[in-house]
């Protein structure tokens, strides 16, 4: 299970070091919030791309568009700000996890 | 984010054939499992791109993945004659091909059963082919069963309906304790979120 645990909490230290980069206050509510999003979308991704449909682009796609609609209600802000802290998150983690792959 | 988690444990050579991030190719195993009942021939694999000649006996043989390959029969006393391994790639296909000594077979042997999720406990597929008769140039040969082994150590057989089509390997899932991770975590954090929200409506 360890394989599935480390990326988890890996992308939960990403997102909410990128969520508090651009936010810039209240550190231990936002490290929540990436803990939530993430448990959320995150087991639900990785389960869709192992057993139903291997598409890393539409997965990918997926996840931008829920983690934006939860940002927006959770960090209660606007959409096109929720939308560019998840689209930057999600860019960063992928990137660092295809530099990882190499 | 998801990236991360397929990436993660990808090994690099998984990009040498232009595997799809988070994918394995699970390449075919194959055996003859009578071939000891024909003990006056030699059967060989030719196939392209490769092997150019490859003699086989009662062990596994398995060959370059993107290859497609045929048996041949050939009595032993015409092998020990035409000397193979002096023969360039082209007399060897010539010879296989056309030479009135040698039994065929139309059986085309591929080398990937498919590509399957990293996370997939499918590890192998063997194919176990049985000769059935040897008439003049015709090598009748057949799939029989399908071997498929998984990351548990345990097998799966299947047997073989049609020629050509391979009998699917059971889809095991995820193991039980994983689904901890898959669904009880989401819950769990779905949960959570929903109640927040409306804790936070409530006190405004």
């Amino acid at each position: 299970m360890y394989y599935l645990i480390l990326p988890w909490i890996i992308t939960i230290i990403i997102e909410f070091l990128i969520i508090w980069g651009i936010i810039q206050k209240k550190p231990g509510k936002l490290f929540i919030y990436s803990l939530l999003i993430n448990s959320t979308t995150l087991p639900l991704a990785t389960y869709s791309f192992n057993y139903f449909y291997s598409d890393l682009l539409v997965t990918e796609i997926v996840v931008v568009m829920v983690e934006s609609v939860l940002l927006k209600i959770l960090l209660e802000t606007d959409y096109k700000i929720a939308f560019m802290i998840s689209l930057a998150a999600n860019t960063v983690t992928a990137v660092i996890g295809i530099l990882v792959s190499l | 984010m998801a990236l991360l988690s397929v990436f993660l444990f990808l090994t690099p050579a998984a990009f040498a054939d232009v595997i799809e991030p988070g994918q394995k190719v699970i390449t075919y195993d194959y055996k003859l499992t009578n071939i000891d009942n024909f003990p006056d021939f030699v059967f060989i694999l030719h196939g392209m791109p490769n092997p150019s000649l490859e003699i086989l006996n009662s062990s596994v043989f398995n060959f370059y993945k993107l290859s497609t390959c045929s048996i041949y029969a050939v009595p032993k006393t015409v092998f020990n004659n035409v000397q193979l391994d002096k023969m360039n790639e082209s007399q060897v296909e010539e010879f296989l091909n056309n030479d009135s000594r040698v039994a065929r077979s139309n059986l085309e042997l591929d080398g990937i059963y498919k590509t399957v999720s990293s996370n997939d406990p499918l590890n192998s597929a063997l194919v176990l082919l049985e000769i059935k008769s040897i008439n003049n140039t015709n090598l009748d040969i057949q799939k029989t069963r399908v071997v498929y082994g998984y990351s548990d150590g345990k097998n799966d057989e299947k047997p073989f309906i049609v020629q050509n089509e391979t009998p699917e390997h059971s889809d095991n899932g995820p193991e039980p304790v994983n689904y901890i991770y898959y669904l009880l975590l989401p819950i769990l954090a779905i949960i959570i979120v929903s109640a927040y929200i409306i804790h936070r409506k409530r006190s405004k």
